[in-house]
């Protein structure tokens, strides 16, 4: 329960629960449609954590909507990664794929990103946020059949009292990370719980066991980053129809009209075994 | 306040000179009402002699002036049988009439043939009119008959979408529409997302909409006046209808406290739509419930031939729960109270206190980590509503109205207490004042040519307590400023000139045309197409100016048939400033600097209405076909880019029939056309974290597919007994009979299988539906 309050701290999606519920009769069809084509666009994908290791930036280029083949990496760009005093070149390791070497970055920096692709230049720069430590974590269940196996992640940490705090959780299972698409994250702000403790709170959850080992990685996220998340996921996966607004597309943090996001964040990982099942939490079932 | 002042005097000396012309002449004053008390709104008296006449006022009261003489007047009104007096005028009279109902076999109208031209000769025009009893015989989605459901089958008026209760009149948007039911403002006239509206057709006596030429009584919103009144409650006798239908059941009882004097009207309703979810495979549907009830009274007291108190109130609510896990509710209530004053045989007032309320409440989960959040809106609505009638070519209206706004837009808390672990969060309330004052009159000025001419003005004023916020260019807040409670902070006002005339080219034809001025200052924060019960109305503030509205029409009426089929065709230029849209990615909800999120900018809208329609005899119906266009431009909307509105639907077409097969058999049929509404698709899509995401076109540059569908019901009645008042109807309805899978929405997804490969879906929402209604009356 309580991590659907995190999720669903924007109302916006409670609508589209609504209207899932409502729609119980509703139907779903194929629809045949023409769109028009659309100019290509630069996409970069790219992040620097603190944590010691190489950081990549991918770069694609955008496609027709239906064109449904996977996107066409942009190879010979020249990037550079700069944190106001030193200038990195990142090399190409694979085609599209640009890569640091091992380096951490540093919470406070404001990290900018440069690109050249035969002479367009693009630019980002985001900010390197520190990230709060977690006390502990505890996983819990609901007694429900329907969430058999299914474990919730419980946080227990101190959230700091400085306000505007944004953060995402990501779940590793067995040293593999489990949520690697972007909708399967679960990402917040800090309005409702500032300067609180927070206890029994579900961040996250995972389908595992007894001995899995469970890593939660929270990160600390900026305002910039978790406005692009909440508007992504909003084109897409949320889109509640007719009790939406209209579609827009997401503002990302590049110049020079290029989608996608150049993300700086800091890090906490904590890990647990996941013990026996008479150590899990009941959790208030619905 | 100076042309207040200058307004009032203009009235005095208007007073002086009308009643300087007396000489020997009296006035025929009274009400005009059916066989069980209810009075008749618009019934028409015409004095044959003369070939002048009038019409009753909201309350059924006429007042008419003549020198003295023997005259042979006739009241009538649709669907009941005319009345001749023959009178010697002497002295003023009271005369007050009972129109009995017409039976249906009756297809041509008997002694004047003239009266029923009533929409040739009143300057009224782009309006429509109706009865409950005819929203009755329209073939409803679930069996349910509906107000804004066949309104939405008029010219010029549109649905929203499916299902949807939200209407759009002439291209405007659903929040510029006044909704008044026994003069209070409905907030939100829709019932679980607008599938069903608010109003209880058994309770209603009466319905207009004003699409253009609002008249100068009312403002407040730009596009149209959806103008409902509750039934009064059977004089007479005791009465009792009601219904068992498939989603709803309703009952209303009605009848004398004491006979032709008080009497009282109660009318209830309840869904149990969410039964149906029990019925669903999916485990969490189960657990949810989804249903609304809603209740009417009305009590209306004669106290002498010159003073009637009415009270009426409505109460309803909507409730959606899922499990323990959240539960919401919301709901309308008002309360109307009236004094009408027959202050001399020419002037007659109306003065109403009315109470309107808007809340929502939504809560979830318990203990620690519970939150509640709520939001609601009030009015307190003062108003005086005089009709003066010095002559028969001239109808005098003036009147003031006070409102008092209260809003408070939406406290998030949790609920635990201390040990809760949720902060609040509480969006700025503010107060608001609006006042108006209008005068107009409808002035015979020749024989074929009537002029309605008036002017309103209007006033509105933000009061503190209020928190406001101050923005840059960029639409960033920079500071606030803090007002103290009752403190004026800002003010804005107006002149609203409404003007039409009728020019009449014989008994059978006229032309009309009009032009009106409307201003609106409360504002609808919402950018999705359907309306939801989280919408929150905002005042007009510093940083939000007034919606002001500019319109024309020009219209042909000719009746066809002997006057029994009317026809007509109008053409109107609608245009607006100040509109209102959103910046991409608004966050519209529990957003305190709310205001930062606007983008104002112009809005038009054109198009011709045509409408056939017949309303007696065994075979009534319409048809109606509107072509149009409806457009705005907003800088930083589609890059400042002239866009289509939502509600640009080309082509609206819709045919209703119904037809008496015999006395006890009813067939009914609706067939509708609209072209698909505009809408926003991709175009592009790139790579992002293993999803594939949607670059999206030009602000509705696609459209839906184009919607049709054809309803048909058919309702057999029980035999009439002579001396048993019990009669019953079972109504069979089948919605979309030909089972077209009219487009609600259109997805773009990855196909899970193969996550390169992104597809177009179509949502669609009701199949062929039939349904069944049981109803009773005794």
């Amino acid at each position: 329960m309580e991590f659907l309050f995190l999720k669903l701290t924007k109302m916006k999606h409670l609508l589209y629960l609504i209207s899932i519920a409502i729609l119980l009769s509703s139907c779903v069809e194929d629809y045949n449609v023409k769109l028009k084509s659309t100019y290509v666009r630069v996409v970069v994908q790219g992040s620097i954590t603190d944590e010691y290791k190489t950081h990549q930036v991918k770069l694609s280029k955008s496609a027709d909507y239906f064109s449904n083949q996977p996107a066409e990496k942009i190879t010979d760009a020249e990037v550079t990664l700069s944190d106001g005093v030193n200038i990195l070149n990142l090399t190409e390791t694979s085609d599209g794929i640009y890569e640091t070497d091992s380096i951490a970055g540093i919470p406070g920096n404001t990290y900018t990103l440069n690109i050249d692709i035969n002479g367009e230049k693009y630019e980002s720069s985001c900010y390197l946020n520190a990230c709060p430590p977690i006390d502990s974590i505890k996983f819990g269940y609901y007694d429900n059949i329907y969430y058999d196996s299914t474990l919730m992640i419980l946080l227990y940490a101190l959230e700091p009292e400085t306000p505007n705090n944004f953060y995402l959780w990501k779940v590793h299972k067995n040293n593999v990370l489990v949520t690697d698409t972007l909708f399967e994250v679960v990402f917040s702000d800090d309005v409702f719980i500032n300067g609180n403790y927070m206890y029994d709170i579900a961040v996250q959850w995972v389908e595992a066991n007894t001995s899995d080992t469970i890593t939660l990685e929270m990160q600390s996220i900026t305002e910039e980053y978790y406005d692009y998340v909440n508007q992504l996921l909003a084109e897409t996966v949320w889109d509640g129809g007719p009790f939406d607004g209209p579609p827009a597309n997401p503002l990302g943090n590049i110049s020079n009209g290029a989608m996608g996001f150049f993300n700086a964040y800091s890090v906490f990982k904590i890990t647990a075994i996941v013990p026996e099942k008479e150590k899990w939490i009941l959790l208030e079932s619905f | 306040m100076l042309f207040m002042k200058k307004l009032l005097i203009g009235l005095v000396i208007i007073f002086i000179s009308l009643n300087s012309w007396s000489q020997k002449k009296y006035t025929i004053s009274g009400h005009i009402n059916d066989e069980s008390g209810e009075e008749l709104i618009g019934a028409t008296v015409y004095v044959e002699n003369t070939k002048t006449g009038t019409a009753t006022n909201t309350y059924g009261f006429y007042s008419i002036t003549l020198p003295e003489g023997n005259y042979q007047i006739v009241f009538s009104y649709l669907g009941h049988n005319n009345q001749l007096q023959s009178l010697q005028l002497n002295q003023n009279q009271v005369v007050n009439i009972t129109l009995t109902q017409a039976s249906k076999t009756i297809e041509e109208v008997t002694i004047s043939a003239k009266r029923k031209n009533d929409n040739i000769i009143r300057t009224e025009m782009s309006t429509m009119k109706m009865q409950a009893k005819e929203i009755k015989l329209v073939p409803a989605l679930f069996g349910e008959v509906d107000v804004i459901k066949t309104l939405q089958l008029m010219p010029g008026v549109q649905s929203t979408g499916e299902g949807f209760s939200g209407f759009n009149v002439r291209g405007g948007s659903p929040d510029q529409n006044l909704i008044l039911f026994d003069e209070a403002t409905v907030y939100n006239a829709s019932h679980l997302m607008g599938f069903f509206s608010v109003f209880n057709n058994d309770a209603i006596k009466d319905i207009k909409l004003y699409k253009g030429d609002i008249p100068s009584e009312y403002g407040g919103r730009l596009s149209s006046l959806l103008d409902i009144r509750m039934k009064e409650g059977n004089l007479k006798k005791f009465e009792a209808t009601g219904g068992i239908g498939t989603i709803s059941s309703r009952l209303t009882l009605e009848g004398p406290i004491i006979e032709d004097k008080w009497s009282v009207l109660v009318a209830g309703r309840r869904t149990y739509a969410d039964l149906f979810l029990l019925l669903s495979s999916d485990e969490s549907l189960k657990q949810t419930s989804l249903y609304f009830y809603d209740l009417n009274l009305k009590t209306n007291y004669k106290i002498n031939d010159k003073n009637r108190i009415f009270v009426s109130g409505y109460f309803g609510r909507d409730v959606f729960s899922f499990g323990d896990m959240f539960g919401w509710d919301w709901g309308n209530y008002t309360l109307t109270t009236r004094w009408n004053h027959v202050i001399t045989e020419k002037l007659f007032s109306n003065v109403s206190f009315i109470y309107s309320k808007y809340d929502y409440i939504m809560e979830s989960g318990s203990g620690a980590s519970g939150f509640k959040w709520t939001s609601n809106m009030e009015d307190f609505k003062l108003k005086g509503d005089f009709s003066y009638y010095p002559n028969p070519k001239n109808t005098i209206k003036f009147g003031v109205e006070a409102i008092y706004h209260h809003f408070n837009p939406g406290f998030a808390r949790g609920m635990g207490g201390s040990s809760s672990m949720y902060n609040s969060l509480k969006m700025p309330e503010s107060n608001a004042l609006e006042y108006a004052i209008y005068l107009s009159n409808e002035h015979k000025i020749l024989e074929n040519l009537t002029v309605n001419y008036g002017l309103r003005g209007t006033m509105f004023q933000n009061m503190g307590e209020a928190t406001v916020y101050n923005f840059n260019d960029n639409y960033v807040k920079i500071d606030s400023t803090i007002y103290k409670q009752w403190d004026i902070y800002n003010t804005f006002y107006g002149l609203e000139p409404r003007i039409s005339l009728n020019y009449t080219l014989n008994s059978r034809s006229s032309i009309k045309a009009s032009y009106s001025r409307t201003k609106q200052y409360l504002h609808l924060a919402s950018n999705s197409t359907a309306g939801s019960p989280l919408d929150v109305w905002l005042p007009s503030s510093p940083n939000i100016n007034p919606q002001i509205a500019d319109q024309v029409a020009l219209g042909y009426f000719r009746n066809i048939w002997s006057d029994i089929v009317e026809t007509s065709v109008e053409v109107y230029y609608k245009d607006m400033d100040n509109q209102i849209d959103f910046k991409d990615h608004a966050t519209l909800m529990l957003n305190p600097e709310l205001e930062g999120e606007f983008r104002i900018g112009e809005a038009w809208s054109y198009g011709v209405e045509f409408l056939i329609r017949k309303q007696q005899g065994k075979f009534t119906g319409w048809i109606s076909y509107t072509l149009s266009k409806s457009e705005r431009k907003i800088p930083e909307i589609n890059y400042g880019n002239v866009y289509p509105s939502t509600y640009d639907k080309p082509h609206n077409l819709a045919i209703v029939g119904n037809y008496d097969l015999s006395k006890r058999f009813v067939v009914s049929a609706t067939w509708v056309y609209t072209t698909g509404a505009p809408v926003t698709f991709p175009t592009g899509r790139y790579e992002y974290e293993n999803m594939i995401i949607p670059i999206y076109s030009d602000r509705n540059g696609y459209r839906m597919p184009d919607y049709h569908r054809l309803d048909l019901s058919v309702t057999l009645k029980s035999k009439e007994k002579p001396n048993k008042r019990r009669r019953s109807e079972l109504n069979v309805s089948v919605y979309n009979v030909y089972n077209r899978h009219n487009a609600w929405m259109i997805t773009f997804s990855q196909d899970p299988e193969n996550p390169d490969i992104t597809k177009a879906e179509k949502v669609y929402v009701f199949p062929i539906i039939p349904s069944l209604t049981w109803n009773f009356f005794f």
